[in-house]
């Protein structure tokens, strides 16, 4: 009973009391019912927060290199496949993973360098990792990376990182990149027709050494007839031709009698090195001359010279 | 045997820890300029040559032929044997000019380029019926020359011709037999004639001498029979056919040149003439077989 009035209880005062209290337990009414739904709605929101709070991120694991490979040895003038393995289970179930993101690079460089092909490679799914498998919780993706051949030798790690829209737990694994000391060369080194007894001059025939390893590379040369070690530059139609004849420069235009003869056994150019290469290819220049003997040779001469990077 | 695995470990290390290294090869090539070969010290074998009737005579050349890129290089040697004042420029006649390859004399010529020179030797078959061109013939101003001509796969230069003399040689075959048949004692052959074909086999144009004999030179028959002999002059020729027995002219003992008759040297086909002759038998004093010898005498 509420006594904020006082005032005598006439007929219509207490009709009017009375339209009061209904209307104030209907409000009372409504305001139990708002605070009941907003309960239940707090708890619902509660809930479903905590649900959310308990979605797990995948994790990865079991990451392989080439099957667990000791060392990388990589392919000259070009790419090499290197295969990353690796196990990814999210409690929520494999189908919860939504990629994974595989960095390849030199330990020294760290995850976070920039891609690089010298020393830092990241493939993602679907293109270049796949996932093979996937049952209950647990998914098998293999990465494929085509590394180049300058990438540089040392150790390197690979860094397996899942996702399901919330990057997962990372794995790594490491493995070495041997040393790849390699070189091609200009196919054919062509002095044209030349006169018994003539030689190039300072005229040159120019071989371009590229560097198809990753290494800084010094060069050696050496040659033969038909066969090694024996002491020809060039077998003819008719007769042979000495080592001596054929001679090179690293320097263009040297005349004939300064260019070094090329010898039977494998010598060093010298003052000539080839960097590894960063960006574009790297290469270096010979310059070669020959000497036609004055008797004794006629028709088409062939022989090999060998290239050998140091 | 943990020494064994450690070992091979340490190895396996090793190994692993050497760098790769992958050479490279390129191919030189160059071309030597040709030079032709040239050919030297061209020799005829014999100073004259004696050409053989009615066959061929083999003629030598021998050459030293050198090729500065190497005597491999030489591809051919070309001999032409012709008579010097006709040059060497022309087609083969077999009275003039003739071509012939040479070949290479065994080991003369050392594979590997060290080599550069090397010998050759032709043959050619000379035929009896070359021109000659010693004294006293229709070419005695010249001579027979041999030009040697090597070649590679850009030419060659012929050295210096050697030259020669080619004899003459004055030869004349003729048919084997020359045959009668039966005759009658006191009979001839009247205009009838019994054929005999002279070639020329020799290198010039030749005139014809004839004489006879039974059976011994200079006996003055022209048969023995199986009885008696007939005498010489029984046996007679003349140059035309058909001419009467009385007409001939009868064979001597001694050569006799048949005259108004010659044949030619031979520059196509062979040459030939042919020669009439007729018999008259004894009236008597003969039977049987006769024979006897009509001796041709080229001039």
């Amino acid at each position: 009973m509420r006594k904020s009035f006082s005032a005598p209880r006439t007929r219509d005062t207490r009709k009017y009391l009375s339209f009061i209290n209904v209307c104030f337990n209907i409000m009372k009414m409504i305001i139990r019912k708002i605070l009941a739904i907003y309960f239940v709605f707090l708890f619902v929101l509660l809930n479903c927060s905590l649900v959310y709070a308990h979605d797990p991120p995948p994790v990865a694991s079991d990451v392989s290199i080439n099957s667990g490979a000791g060392s990388i040895s990589l392919t000259e003038g070009t790419t090499t496949n290197v295969v990353v393995t690796a196990t990814v289970t999210d409690d929520n179930g494999c189908e919860d993973i939504t990629g994974v993101t595989v960095k390849f690079y030199k330990t020294a460089m760290g995850a976070g360098a920039a891609d690089d092909e010298n020393n830092h490679y990241t493939v993602t799914t679907p293109t270049d990792v796949v996932k093979n498998s996937c049952v209950s919780l647990v998914a098998t993706y293999t990465a494929t990376i085509p590394v180049w051949y300058y990438a540089d030798p040392a150790e390197w790690t690979t860094q397996v990182t899942p996702t399901d829209g919330t990057d997962g737990t990372a794995s790594t694994d490491t493995i070495t990149i041997n040393t790849l000391i390699a070189l091609s060369v200009t196919d054919t080194i062509d002095y044209g027709p030349l006169a018994l007894g003539a030689d190039t001059g300072a005229g040159d025939a120019t071989t371009t050494v590229t560097n198809t390893g990753n290494a800084s590379i010094g060069v050696q040369v050496d040659g033969y007839g038909a066969s090694d070690s024996d002491g020809k530059s060039m077998i003819c139609t008719f007769g042979s031709i000495l080592l001596a004849n054929e001679k090179y420069s690293k320097t263009a235009s040297t005349a004939y009698a300064s260019k070094t003869a090329l010898t039977d056994t494998a010598t060093t150019v010298v003052d000539f090195s080839i960097a590894q290469r960063t960006d574009g290819a790297t290469t270096g220049d010979i310059y070669w001359g020959f000497g036609m003997p004055a008797n004794g040779v006629g028709g088409s001469c062939t022989g090999t010279v060998v290239f050998t990077p140091l | 045997m943990k020494k064994i695995l450690s070992l091979m470990l340490v190895l396996s290390l090793i190994v692993l820890s050497v760098p790769q290294v992958r050479a490279d090869n390129a191919s030189s090539t160059a071309s030597v300029t040709n030079v032709v070969p040239v050919s030297s010290a061209v020799a005829i074998t014999g100073e004259t040559i004696t050409l053989t009737e009615n066959t061929t005579t083999s003629v030598v050349v021998t050459a030293t032929v050198t090729d500065n890129n190497g005597c491999e290089d030489i591809d051919s040697v070309s001999v032409k044997f012709f008579r010097t004042d006709l040059t060497s420029t022309g087609d083969d006649d077999a009275n003039h000019r003739y071509t012939q390859a040479a070949t290479l004399d065994t080991g003369t010529c050392t594979a590997g380029g060290g080599d550069l020179s090397a010998n050759y030797t032709a043959t050619i078959a000379v035929q009896y019926y070359a021109d000659p061109t010693d004294a006293g013939s229709a070419n005695a101003t010249t001579t027979w020359s041999a030009k040697v001509t090597p070649a590679d796969g850009s030419g060659g230069t012929a050295g210096t011709d050697d030259t020669t003399e080619m004899a003459t040689l004055t030869a004349l075959d003729v048919t084997a037999a020359i045959e009668y048949g039966a005759l009658a004692l006191g009979a001839d052959t009247g205009e009838g004639d019994d054929t005999t074909t002279v070639t020329n086999t020799g290198n010039k144009s030749i005139s014809v001498q004839v004489d006879g004999y039974g059976t011994t030179d200079g006996q003055g028959k022209s048969m023995n029979c199986t009885v008696g002999s007939v005498s010489i002059e029984k046996e007679k020729y003349a140059t035309s056919t058909a001419t009467a027995y009385a007409s001939k002219t009868a064979l001597t003992d001694t050569a006799a040149t048949v005259t108004e008759f010659s044949v030619a040297q031979r520059t196509d086909g062979a040459t030939t003439g042919s020669i009439y002759w007729g018999f008259g038998m004894p009236a008597n004093g003969v039977s049987g077989d006769c024979s006897g010898t009509v001796v041709f005498t080229a001039l």
